[in-house]
């Protein structure tokens, strides 16, 4: 985390090649992050440049001391999503019919396989809040006290968030494979 | 008494350090049906997350983040009108990091397997030279190289979206350099480099008119948007001389 303390300060003072650093750490769970909530991999790409650019441009202004950096991003990754939302006016609602074939519920929950079309499926029945955290917390990777910051919420309310949405999650896609 | 969430948390931190599922639910057998299918799930969509975007994807996004933070020292391409036409104008790169061997990248060709190492090792060539004396004319000879290896790709039918990118980045490597140190290039390098931004050019606007898809014409645009710069700042150096 100190490497990591170090780009963000270097990239702050102008340097690209340790943002570059940070934006290949970043890169994949921001794109995961944002494909699991639109499920359309040209929409995801642009919304994670968006991302990018818009922490290149502001993170001069960033502080590590009120949010960890990761959460920082992802908050700026969520923004971006919803005016995504704003300007297309509506939300994706895909049917479970379009998409693919279905995991199987009674396989061995640790060997089963959630594909894009479920997850997002899925975690649109569920709250807006349970959504952000389970995505933050399995997708983005983030940490219970990093998801707490970058979605303002006390550490306790994202345990109860990732435990609720899990299980919501969980009883809608075993629903559905019925 | 434990709460769930709690104890869920608890679970999930012990799968992260590496123990089994077996031996983590072993501790809780109470709970252990109603733990197994959410750790089993989160360990699902944890493989989801940990997948790597498109290769193409990422380069062409690195490439707009480079040319961001140019812009970002260039404060007056903010003026621009909007935010949308000043991302577009920023599709730029700069640096492909990298190393390896120096003898396998004088074999390569575009569209082998050793062509992006290629492209790394004359990055790093020129990155590594600390006189822009010798660096602006090293980083035409790539950014020229580049330009051949689109023909070559392109009579073989066989061009795509990265290579016009890294093309683009070259030039505005190389312009960029000559920027910071007008006066280390002479008039005959200038010269050069007016004919090769030209062409260069022309060939962006040859490939916008014959884009296949909506999206490679969106992205050939901004290139060429981004190159209507390239002349102009030639010939201010050229006419100070």
């Amino acid at each position: 985390m100190a490497r990591e303390g170090d780009l963000v300060r270097q990239a702050q003072r102008g340097d690209a090649q340790a943002f570059g650093c940070l934006y290949e750490t970043y890169a994949d769970r921001v794109f995961n992050y944002l494909l699991s909530r639109v499920c359309d991999s040209a929409i995801a790409e642009d919304l994670t440049a968006e991302t990018f650019v818009k922490a290149l441009q502001a993170i001069h202004g960033y502080r590590w001391r009120d949010l960890p950096f990761g959460a920082w991003l992802f908050r700026i990754a969520h923004n971006a999503l919803v005016d995504h939302w704003r300007s297309s006016a509506r939300k994706n609602t895909t049917s479970l019919e379009e998409s693919d074939v279905l995991s199987d519920q009674t396989v061995d929950p640790f060997n089963q396989v959630v594909t894009w079309q479920e997850l997002e499926w899925g975690m649109a029945q569920l709250t807006d809040l349970q959504r952000e955290a389970v995505a933050l917390r399995f997708i983005a990777g983030l940490s219970i006290a990093e998801t707490a910051k970058a979605i303002q919420r006390s550490e306790e309310a994202v345990k109860d968030l990732q435990h609720k949405g899990l299980a919501a999650l969980r009883k809608h896609l075993a629903q559905s494979a019925r | 008494m434990i709460e769930q969430k709690d104890l869920l948390q608890h679970c999930l931190e012990q799968l992260k350090a590496g123990e089994t599922p077996d031996r983590v639910l072993a501790r809780h057998p109470e709970h252990k049906d109603e733990l197994a299918p959410l750790l089993g799930l989160a360990r699902a969509i944890e493989a989801r997350g940990a997948e790597s975007m498109p290769a193409a994807a990422k380069a062409r996004i690195r490439y707009q983040l480079y040319g961001a933070a140019r812009v970002r020292r260039a404060p007056f391409l903010f003026s621009l009108p909007t935010w949308g036409l000043r991302l577009a104008m920023t599709v730029i790169v700069v640096l492909l990091l990298g190393g390896g061997s120096w003898v396998a990248q004088a074999q390569s060709r575009p569209g082998g397997a050793l062509f992006s190492l290629r492209m790394a090792v004359d990055e790093t060539r020129a990155s590594v030279l600390s006189d822009p004396k010798q660096s602006i004319p090293l980083r035409l000879q790539i950014a020229e190289d580049r330009l051949a290896d689109i023909r070559e790709l392109r009579s073989q039918k066989r061009l795509s979206g990265p290579p016009i990118f890294t093309l683009v980045g070259e030039t505005e490597g190389f312009l960029s350099a000559l920027e910071q140190f007008p006066d280390q290039a002479d008039r005959a390098l200038l010269e050069r480099a007016l004919s090769f931004v030209r062409e260069e050019r022309a060939l962006l606007n040859e490939l916008t008119e014959r884009a296949p898809t909506s999206r490679a014409r969106r992205d050939v645009s901004a290139l060429l948007e981004l190159s209507e710069n390239w002349e102009p700042l030639l010939l201010r150096i050229l006419d100070s001389r």
